[in-house]
């Protein structure tokens, strides 16, 4: 599955990239995020729940970000499994400015397998656009300081 | 009156059926409905890959849990058990569990045992299992080049089956041909879906060594010697139990054999009696379907449109690992290769490849809805390629009816048949000519409309022969080699010491309703009524008689079935006549049986079946010097034409040869690619008919199974291997909405190798429907200089066809939007 597409956070782009690249803020922004911690340089242990139509399930994981050119992109490798199977992927976050706000561009692709795949699939990328849609909004209130 | 005759014959006529008070009132007894005290639930952990190196498993933590009473892994397969064997020169391991290395998703690896399901599958999820992903093939195609990743590395290649079958001077026919047609097919892999998921129960009992299974198989036949040797246990060990209601099986539940197995091995460690039910998601990733093939066909013929040759090549996907009888879909056919036609030269390059999907097995038409979706296509293409009429090219080159027994070049020998009479009929039936002239109208009307022809020959009662067509000549001129021939079927009918008549049934039925069948044969072999007889079909093969070829396959109860109760209702009424002769004191010749007695016309004397009985029980003595006491037999027949494949491959790969013409009217929707079936017109030939309403029940079941699998049902897999058909929400089943009204006729002429002439016909429409609908389809879009030679006709499908037909000026499609 790919998923791409752009966004418009309210912000500077350092402000934005600052945020972006906290564990913490990630966190917050990550739907179903129950825990990241930080396991070695640039590494991040990652919990999440999520739920993809009747399948829910808890998947823990691993972040890596690959590459780093801040403040203008970043590229992250992620796997996870749970007892439902195991998700695993790339994607890459372009940062650029236009009128005082941030666009972010991205792209990842997305491995699923399991029974979110044999079951979830002709809901896979409905959802997953809807969780990108909610991690941004999420990202855009933790930018603009405004409640999530 | 003559022996035999009875005036109130109900073979031809549609008694009552049986079941259905039980079924209707929810008190039937299938394999989930049986009870045992202490039972334990087992559940499988399934991979999440489709090809992975299993690095580490540790089943600690379900074990942890209270309840759980033990975990099963690859480990305990592979000691506990032995690889299944395999109908083919090549071996390759496959155990009925991931031993090491996972090659499909889905594909087991470990087995909980727990005091409840719930349990047990909460208890699958704490396993972990690591997993080292390796590159994946799906394709078969894909799989044969040198560079695909390996599935079986002993093995060194995926493809793992091939033969090369020549028939007659096929190099000839082609280099004498006035035309030549050649196309490339691709068969989507499907299944046939039974309403009731397969059942298992195992219990191994240490002091006696037996190991017993309650399940909802299909079998037993060879399938018993097939798990006997993978769990290592004698026959005389394994005792395999069937209920009386099975809730459907087209050949699909034949793959539960691998799950006996699991559940063998984990009765064997864990102890105690544990139950596995499958669930419907385990069912579609997990179990079984027909083959995927991806097929090259050419047909030589003449200006005048006789077929002189056809050649084609076959790819079979069969999925991760052979389990047997597989590779058969290659060599099922082998005798009814030409289908209905006189085609002198024939060439079959036969290939059985391995991919990362789930195995394949028989599937309702085993291997013939393959064959006939390409060859049917293929005469199809020829009749375009000569401007010849479908239904007048099929017919210049049908076998005739003054032919039979017509024996093929590839060794099939089909007993009776009136193919041009059954075409006609189909013809008649569906008006083809007013068809015709609707179709010219409404495509003046700018609508897509298509008249579809498909025939088959339907082969039924397999010779187990035919599985040696996968070794090479030189391997089976080996002594050591096990030949295989024979189509055998047992049946058992007894007289009980008041008269009364039962009969008991080996095929271990799944919903057919054999019972009925054998009391009408019963009855009128015996001058009885239907509603008098009592007949089992709840099968254990400790206690029922069977053969290595008793089962409900191959569409053979209609025919092995049933000569073996007419065989077996003969010998006993013979020896009913005996003892009523030497009672009465008159000739046997002058006796007859009617209602329930034995009658002796010239004096009026009558023995009714209850004092006879009465004699052969109660007071031996008083039977003819000689005579064993009782009045039961149990009859084994088995067909003559089962003869061993012969050095030039030659093989009758069945026993009797059904005929089926199919004429299909459909349109297209230009702006969706949805296809309405306006009509479906369906003539068989399936011998004499014992109950014409379990034929007419046969014919649209088959007919939906044939509709499901060209234009709804797909087990589909996307390039890594996930599998994304997971639920009947992804696939797509047809429903009482999308049957067609369908048209039934028979044209019936009787076998002569069966005792009251019958054929089968319980796979028939499922193997034609697909080459109908796909010629019917083409039809309707030959107009727009397009065809489509894959499955399933989707809209998808055929919308794409029809976008590839429209002008280049066509409006361009909006973008689809991306993002948030």
């Amino acid at each position: 599955m790919k998923l791409a597409g752009e966004t418009t956070l309210p912000g500077a782009r350092q402000m934005v990239w600052d945020r972006l690249v906290d564990p913490q803020v990630m966190a917050r922004c990550l739907p179903g995020c129950q825990e990241v911690q930080t396991v070695g340089p640039e590494t991040y242990a990652v919990t999440l729940k999520i739920g993809v139509g009747p399948v829910t399930g808890t998947y823990g994981g691993t972040m890596r970000i690959t590459e780093r050119q801040p403040p203008a992109r970043y590229r992250v490798a992620f796997e996870g499994t749970g007892a439902q199977g195991f998700v695993r992927g790339i994607g890459q976050a372009d940062l650029t400015e236009r009128d005082g706000a941030t666009v972010l561009r991205y792209e990842s692709e997305i491995e699923v397998g399991g029974l979110i795949a044999s079951v979830g699939q002709r809901i896979l990328e409905g959802v997953g656009k809807l969780l990108v849609k909610q991690m941004f909004s999420k990202l855009s209130a933790q930018v603009s300081g405004r409640p999530a | 009156m003559a022996a035999g005759s009875n005036p109130t014959r109900t073979v031809g006529t549609s008694p009552r059926r049986k079941e259905d008070l039980r079924l209707l009132t929810g008190t039937g007894t299938f394999a989930d409905d049986w009870r045992f005290p202490q039972l334990r639930h087992a559940a499988i952990l399934r991979s999440p890959y489709a090809h992975a190196r299993i690095a580490r498993v540790n089943p600690a933590p379900a074990l942890a849990l209270p309840g759980v009473f033990g975990v099963i892994t690859g480990d305990d397969v592979a000691r506990m058990s032995r690889p299944f064997t395999t109908g083919m020169p090549q071996r390759l391991a496959y155990y009925s569990s991931a031993v090491s290395k996972v090659r499909y998703a889905g594909e087991p690896v470990a087995v909980v045992v727990a005091e409840s399901r719930y349990l047990a599958e909460d208890a699958c999820e704490l396993i972990e299992v690591d997993y080292e992903p390796l590159p994946v093939v799906v394709d078969a195609r894909a799989a044969m080049r040198p560079d695909a990743p390996l599935l079986h590395e002993e093995v060194g290649s995926n493809v793992v089956n091939h033969r090369l079958l020549t028939y007659g001077d096929i190099d000839s026919a082609f280099r004498d041909a006035d035309v030549v047609v050649r196309q490339d097919f691709d068969f989507h892999k499907y299944s046939s879906t039974p309403i009731e998921t397969c059942v298992a129960v195992a219990q191994f009992d240490a002091a006696t060594d037996i190991m017993t299974f309650w399940s909802n198989f299909h079998g037993p036949y060879s399938l018993h010697s097939f798990l006997a040797k993978g769990l290592n246990l004698p026959e005389n060990k394994l005792r395999l139990i069937a209920p009386p209601d099975i809730g459907g099986s087209f050949g699909i539940k034949i793959a539960i054999v691998t799950y006996l197995a699991l559940l063998g091995v984990a009765a064997r460690k864990v102890g105690g009696t544990i139950k596995w039910v499958e669930d419907r998601r385990e069912h579609l990733i997990g179990l079984s379907s027909g083959a995927e093939r991806s097929a090259h066909y050419e047909m030589a013929a003449r200006r005048d449109g006789t077929i002189t040759g056809v050649r084609a090549r076959y790819v079979d996907n069969n999925g991760a690992y052979i389990r047997a009888p597989e590779p058969a879909n290659l060599y099922r056919t082998t005798g009814n290769t030409p289908g209905p036609y006189r085609i002198p030269t024939l060439q079959i390059d036969a290939h059985a490849v391995v991919t990362n999907k789930c195995p394949t097995g028989p599937n309702r038409g085993y291997g013939c809805q393959q064959l006939y979706y390409c060859l049917e296509s293929m005469v199809d293409l020829l009749a375009r390629e000569l401007k010849m009429d479908p239904a007048e090219i099929r017919r210049r080159n049908l076998v005739q009816a003054d032919q039979f027994p017509y024996t093929t070049p590839s060794g099939g020998v089909y007993d009776s048949g009136d193919y041009p009479a059954g075409l006609a009929r189909a013809l008649e039936l569906a008006d083809y000519g007013a068809l015709r002239a609707e179709q010219e109208a409404a495509r003046a009307q700018g609508r897509l409309v298509g008249v579809g022809i498909g025939l088959s020959v339907e082969p039924c009662v397999s010779n187990m022969g035919y599985l040696n067509v996968a070794f090479p000549p030189e391997d089976r001129a080996r002594r050591d080699f096990h030949t295989k021939s024979g189509a055998g079927e047992v049946a058992s009918v007894k007289v009980d010491p008041m008269g009364r008549v039962s009969g008991v049934v080996s095929s271990a039925p799944s919903g057919q309703g054999h019972d009925i069948l054998v009391a009408q044969v019963i009855a009128d072999e015996l001058g009885l009524k239907a509603d008098d007889l009592t007949v089992t079909t709840e099968m254990d093969t400790f206690t029922t008689a069977w053969t290595i070829s008793s089962g409900n396959y191959s569409s053979r109860f209609a025919s092995a079935g049933i000569s073996a109760f007419a065989e077996a209702s003969r010998k006993l009424r013979d020896k009913l006549l005996t003892i009523a002769a030497h009672r009465l004191q008159v000739p046997k010749a002058e006796l007859a049986v009617a209602g329930g007695q034995v009658v002796h016309d010239k004096s009026g004397q009558v023995l009714s079946y209850r004092e006879l009985a009465g004699l052969a029980h109660w007071n031996p003595g008083a039977l003819p010097p000689g005579m064993e006491p009782g009045l039961q037999v149990t009859h084994l027949f088995n067909y003559a034409p089962a003869k061993v494949v012969d050095e030039m491959d030659r093989v009758n790969s069945s026993n009797a040869y059904g005929f089926i013409a199919e004429v299909a009217l459909i349109e297209l929707d230009r702006d969706t690619g949805e296809i309405n079936i306006l009509r479906y017109v369906s003539v068989h030939d399936c011998g004499t008919i014992i109950n014409p309403q379990r034929v007419e029940g046969q014919v649209y079941g088959g007919v939906m199974h044939g509709i499901g699998g060209a234009l709804f049902e797909e087990l589909a897999y996307d390039d890594k291997g996930q599998f994304l058909a997971g639920s009947f929400m992804d696939y797509l089943c047809p429903t009482a909405m999308e049957a067609p009204k369908l048209e039934i006729a028979h044209v019936s002429v009787p076998s002569p190798f069966s005792t009251l002439g019958t054929k089968g016909c319980g796979e028939g429409s499922a193997m034609t429907a697909p080459a109908v609908l796909a010629n019917a389809v083409n039809d309707a879009l030959a107009p727009l200089g397009v065809r489509i030679h894959d499955l399933p006709l989707s809209p998808h499908r055929v919308w794409q066809a029809l976008d590839s037909a429209r002008p280049a000026a066509r409006p361009p499609l909006r973008a689809a939007p991306v993002g948030v």
